[in-house]
């Protein structure tokens, strides 16, 4: 168990708050209002905050809004604000810079803040002549809003800084993904060509800054808490995409690998969400409802108006299929699955392995790696090798410890997937960093007069001590093998 | 206790400022009033309850604390500012020790492939040697043809009939594939393909690949009953 410190532990509660907010927003608007999921998330907002005050949280909570973050405090909410963009978009439209909510709210008072904050109907109701009388006739005893100053509007115009442009590919990404499964969810068309636009603009982004699928990939890593398999979908998109960018694909190739990776779990938008959500083992026959989403998945997309790309179609179908007939669903014919669909498998995993999830905690990265290899019909080697070597051992974003102590974060991969490049946060044993020290270093390359390695790895609640890879010369059979004779693999 | 705990921070002059006005400040630490299993990523409702537990009962260990020293807020302090936190921290690490004892990820994986997620350091140290491989360069758009075709066909014999007929239009139009072909007539539709593919390029393996899918869905195809022998058998 790591002990946290109280500000650690007040961090975790007022992002756990804001996470809680958001989904409720995302709720609302993918159930009826009187929902039992709707409900849930608005109790679970209510638990969230009294926790946060119990922990030391300042309140009333106050959580302020621009166009692309949430802040508390002055900080940025990164992790929560990645869903965020609708809800963030409303309050803009709403001129509300600030809301502040007391812990004594219930569910039902927060239900009613959300209809001020979603519905359509009520985007004049923060005006600021009518602020109050809104907050009274909608029985927000409280909650406080504080509006926009006219010299301070959210709508100004400027340049984004790195960060921010990344955050907001990633928004509109996850917020696409959003609004296609809520269609699927209710059994509309699907707006295939506007997801398509999304995901070129994305491409574009990235084409434009060599740096952005570091930045895009470091941003996945924030968000540790998905409620929604909208967060997933992102993220095995970016993966895939990387991997696709690292193959030399062109701009329609990549536009198709997104798309595929992006729209992989549509299926999931079907399956009940008793099931979906259920924290614990699925019982056999919840597990054969959850197992039809591959097939669900397919039939959503042929049944739209507009041509789905085969590929997309695929990934959908096969992200579950293992080599020789491993996996599922079982088609009627044989199906060898596409390099794309193989792909899209690979960085599922990756990714469901890498994540928090109800029933487990996330693995590392390189933890990830070992798994994967251990399932020798789980994936095509080929590309789970292509996979690894393109991210690397240690990806972007991934936070370590270096021998000497020092903490750092990956920046960057270099040629050998097992010396990133990293940028210093701290000085040797957690120090300062020594007056004039560049503050970046490749991990094996010399560096005044020793070689750095990385000594341990870093999850939000894990160390993981990596192994010294110059040491080892020939892996055990029996701990790691990829052939199906091997009596360690299964 | 704000003021302590912020002092402990060193923002003690941020903590001095005078408490909100608004007048629900009061702490309350008791649950939401929801029973119901909330589908949440930060744990259970009783594992909920168990943190607020915790915290209530971190307030009460550090008036206790207090208490035990006897010795005026503002000294506490000057010894170590950090000290009651140190001593409560402890106590929670404890306590969520006894709730979640031990690391192990023994977690069931939805695709029901890998049960076990312990990974040993011999596999980690592995790694290196296992991405070595020379590998030849995968292709994205491998066998994009043959894996379509065999899932439209999986849409005819298992989907809804909205599904089924977007399918059967698929494979019609874009693969050139027909239900009501007789097998013997798309096998020689499709020889000449196969001929050409092989004089083009012996060993195109996916051009291969796509005709014999071309033709096993056919051959299924044309095995199946039609809309009218299933109304009417």
């Amino acid at each position: 168990v790591t002990v946290r410190t109280q500000q650690q532990v007040r961090e975790s509660a007022l992002i756990a708050c804001a996470h809680a907010l958001v989904a409720a927003s995302l709720h609302r608007r993918m159930h009826e209002r009187s929902s039992r999921f709707v409900a849930e998330a608005l109790a679970e907002f209510v638990t969230t905050l009294r926790h946060a005050e119990a922990v030391g949280v300042e309140m009333p909570l106050r959580l302020q809004f621009d166009e692309h973050r949430m802040h508390h405090d002055g900080i940025a909410l990164d992790g929560p604000s990645l869903q965020a963009r609708s809800l963030l978009r409303d309050c803009c439209s709403r001129g509300i810079a600030v809301l502040a909510i007391a812990p004594r709210i219930g569910a039902d008072e927060v239900n009613r803040l959300l209809d001020l904050l979603l519905l359509p109907e009520n985007v004049g109701a923060f005006d600021r002549e009518l602020r109050d009388a809104t907050l009274q006739a909608f029985g927000l005893r409280h909650v406080r809003v504080t509006l926009r100053s006219i010299a301070d509007p959210c709508d100004r115009k400027c340049t984004l800084a790195q960060d921010d442009v990344a955050l907001a590919h990633y928004q509109d990404l996850a917020e696409e993904l959003q609004r296609s499964h809520a269609l699927a969810h209710h059994d509309r068309e699907l707006d295939v060509g506007r997801t398509t636009h999304v995901l070129e603009q994305t491409i574009l982004g990235i084409d434009d800054r060599a740096d952005e699928p570091s930045l895009l990939l470091s941003l996945s890593m924030q968000d540790d808490v998905d409620r929604f398999t909208v967060g997933h979908s992102v993220r095995v998109a970016l993966l895939a995409l990387q991997v696709a960018r690292g193959l030399g694909a062109t701009r329609s190739q990549l536009v198709r690998v997104g798309s595929a990776a992006l729209l992989h779990d549509i299926g999931k938008s079907k399956i009940p969400q008793e099931i979906l959500w259920k924290q614990g083992a699925l019982t056999p026959d919840e597990w054969q409802v959850m197992a039809q989403h591959p097939r669900l998945g397919a039939q959503i997309l042929l049944e739209q108006n507009t041509d789905v790309d085969p590929c997309t179609l695929g990934a959908a179908f096969c992200h579950h299929m293992g080599n020789n007939g491993r996996g599922y669903p079982k088609p009627s014919l044989p199906i060898l699955p596409s390099g794309i669909s193989r792909l899209v498998r690979v960085c599922d995993v990756f990714e469901a392995l890498t994540a928090v999830r109800p029933y487990k905690k996330a693995l590392t990265p390189i933890e990830a790696y070992a798994v994967m290899f251990r399932n020798v019909d789980g994936f095509d080697p080929v590309w789970l090798r292509r996979f690894a070597r393109t991210l690397g051992l240690f990806p972007v974003g991934t936070r370590v410890e270096l021998d000497d102590g020092a903490r750092a974060i990956v920046t960057e991969q270099s040629e050998h997937f097992d010396r990133p490049v990293v940028r210093l946060l701290t000085g040797p044993a957690g120090g300062d960093l020594p007056a004039g020290h560049p503050g970046r270093l490749r991990i094996g390359d010399a560096f005044e007069g020793r070689t750095p390695r990385i000594r341990t790895v870093e999850t939000h609640d894990r160390h993981l001590t990596v192994p010294d890879f110059d040491d080892v010369a020939t892996p055990t059979v029996h701990d790691a093998c990829l052939s199906p004779d091997c009596p360690g693999s299964h | 206790l704000h003021r302590r705990e912020c002092a402990a921070d060193g923002t003690a002059g941020q903590a001095a400022a005078a408490p909100p006005a608004e007048p629900d400040f009061t702490p309350v630490l008791g649950l939401a009033d929801s029973d119901g299993r909330m589908p949440s990523r930060h744990g259970t409702a009783q594992t909920i309850a168990f943190r607020e537990a915790i915290a209530q009962w971190q307030l009460s260990a550090r008036t206790q604390v207090k208490r035990a020293s006897s010795l005026p807020s503002s000294m506490f302090g000057a010894c170590d500012p950090m000290l009651e936190a140190r001593l409560v921290e402890s106590v929670e690490s404890m306590l969520a020790h006894l709730h979640q004892p031990g690391e192990e990820l023994t977690t069931p994986n939805p695709d029901g492939h890998m049960r076990t997620e312990l990974v040993s350091p011999g596999e980690l140290a592995a790694l290196p040697t296992l991405l070595q491989h020379d590998d030849p360069t995968p292709g994205l758009e491998d066998d994009v043809v043959a894996e379509c075709i065999g899932i439209l066909v999986d849409a005819v014999t298992t989907g809804t009939p909205e599904t089924r007929t977007a399918a059967q239009q698929m494979l019609l139009h874009t693969f050139a594939v027909r239900a009501d072909a007789a097998a013997d007539a798309s096998v020689t539709y499709l020889l000449p393909g196969l001929d050409a593919a092989q004089a083009v390029d012996g060993s195109d393996a996916d051009a291969v690949a796509d005709l014999c899918q071309r033709a096993a869905a056919a051959l299924l195809l044309a095995s199946m009953p039609t809309d009218e022998e299933i109304q009417d058998p």
